[in-house]
């Protein structure tokens, strides 16, 4: 299903590939079975991504519920 | 331009259309968000009757109220120590950060999230990289690091984009010099007044920074970044190019840089801010061109929404086409003009302490001032006190004292200012914000 970013235009195959990664890292990131090492690893995943797909007018929200 | 030249190609280059598009997309998140989680904005919309379903074009940012620096104060002490703007406390947060306090008041305490701070690094790298610094410099970091955010979000913003940093902190400033001598350091990071520091310091240790290896200074924190005069004098002492930014504890980063083709002015980084210009006194929105009040609105930090904040930050805005970069990002003209109450009223002139830096700036002898002004009885005194370089003798003094003087008469309706030789040493120096302008009358402007 093609996506659209915040302006309506079409996501491109890089922007699309960064969102799915950002959704799994938040999934993940959303997990409580992870091991502390391996939850501030997803944290900084998923901030990183965040800014990301942020910049890019991908997506914009907070991630404060996710303690980031 | 190469798509090289910016941070983010896809959002630095968007037309005006979409740049508005994109920012109401965002603000009305933050506003859902605002009113979802703030105690201090559940209260300020209920109050201004405004709910963001309202938000149908960026022209309805107006119906928000604006907010002072002396609520977010009243909030502190209505619920100490954040107040009432955060959306969650400190445990949600990895930083805590203050004001830096130059201006005597309580300091505004921030909190920011592993995601705000990551914010923060984000925008410094949108105005380095803007100006030019890539992953090969080496950059030296001319700061104190402490609870004053600073040049903090610039350290992780180098680190971000690939730059070998050094932290110039718990330093001397011969310590530095050597230091960014030693590292081979290609960006110095500094207030201007500091690298003007630096370079005294250079001199007179004989070290020649501008046949040395720093091509880009990186200034911020104060309004001379952008001051003609003073940054020439930067750019002569240590032959590189001077970039000025600003940002503010309040957002926690920088809102605004000047890129690479230097036009005279810094680019208010559009995707991430919104920036409104108003007649200080009355809150309208003035126009290009007109100076008024900066009010920004950030879709960075989301454990302190920030909405329409005035920062008594004085600018003239101008379009983007004023740059050739190709940015699609307005610019303030001269970036921070000055703060909205700088202004000095003296029988019966304005006096704008960076009109006068601009003046003294064009005296290479003068290695350090101070604009102080008191009251005899119903008379106002201004004096420029002036630490020049020791070699200056006392015919020279004389000489560049009646200079100055008639040049600061010119600039200002003939106002005499009486031109003062401080001791070597006597006046005090700064590593963050300078505050060269001491008023001693004890009634307030236009009394």
């Amino acid at each position: 299903m093609p996506t659209t970013d915040l302006l309506g235009r079409p996501t491109t195959e890089a922007e699309d590939e960064l969102l799915e990664l950002y959704r799994r890292c938040k999934a993940l990131l959303a997990r409580d079975d992870l091991a502390p090492c391996a939850r501030a690893g997803a944290l900084v995943a998923t901030v990183g991504l965040w800014n990301a797909v942020n910049d890019l007018a991908l997506e914009h929200e907070q991630l404060l519920d996710l303690g980031a | 331009m190469g798509a090289g030249e910016y941070w983010n190609p896809k959002t630095e280059t968007l037309g005006r259309e979409e740049l508005a598009a994109l920012q109401l997309a965002k603000l009305r998140r933050l506003c859902d968000w605002a009113a979802a989680r703030s105690p201090f904005y559940q209260r300020s919309f209920r109050e201004a009757g405004f709910d963001p379903s309202q938000l149908r074009s960026l022209d309805d940012l107006r119906r928000l109220p604006m907010l002072t620096r002396d609520e977010w104060m009243a909030s502190q002490g209505e619920r100490p120590p954040f107040g009432l703007l955060p959306v969650a406390g400190r445990e949600a947060a990895i930083r805590w950060h203050t004001t830096s306090g130059t201006t005597g008041r309580e300091p505004i305490r921030v909190l920011d999230t592993a995601k705000d701070w990551a914010w923060q690094a984000e925008m410094w790298c949108y105005g380095l990289w803007g100006f030019g610094v890539r992953p090969a410099d080496t950059a030296y970091v001319a700061f104190g690091y402490g609870s004053f955010i600073g040049f903090w979000g610039l350290h992780y913003g180098m680190e971000k984009m690939g730059v070998l940093n050094v932290p110039g902190g718990a330093q001397t400033t011969e310590g530095r010099v050597r230091q960014l001598v030693d590292f081979g350091a290609t960006v110095v990071a500094s207030t201007p007044t500091y690298a003007l520091r630096l370079a005294q310091e250079a001199e007179r240790l004989g070290v020649d920074l501008a046949a040395g290896g720093v091509k880009r200074l990186i200034l911020s924190g104060e309004p001379a970044g952008s001051i003609p005069q003073t940054k020439a004098l930067i750019e002569r002492l240590w032959g590189a190019r001077a970039g000025d930014t600003a940002g503010m504890t309040e957002i926690g980063t920088i809102m605004i840089f000047e890129c690479s083709h230097q036009p005279g002015g810094t680019h208010i980084i559009e995707d991430h801010f919104i920036e409104e210009v108003v007649d200080p006194a009355g809150g309208e929105p003035v126009g290009y061109g007109e100076a008024g009040e900066r009010v920004v609105t950030s879709f960075g930090r989301g454990i302190i929404p920030l909405l329409r904040y005035r920062t008594a930050d004085l600018v003239t805005r101008v379009p983007a086409s004023r740059c050739d970069c190709g940015r699609g990002f307005d610019l303030y003209e001269g970036g921070i003009l000055g703060r909205v109450d700088d202004m000095k009223l003296v029988r019966g002139t304005n006096v704008y302490p960076r009109a006068v830096e601009g003046i003294v700036r064009e005296f290479p002898a003068v290695e350090e001032f101070q604009l102080l002004l008191t009251r005899e009885g119903h008379f106002d005194r201004i004096a420029l006190r002036v630490e020049a370089a020791p070699e200056v003798t006392d015919q020279a003094w004389t000489d560049m004292a009646e200079r100055l003087a008639k040049a600061l008469a010119d600039a200002h309706e003939g106002l005499r200012f009486e031109v003062e030789r401080a001791q070597a040493g006597e006046l005090p120096r700064f590593e963050l914000k300078a505050r060269r302008t001491v008023d001693r009358r004890d009634t307030p402007i236009g009394g």
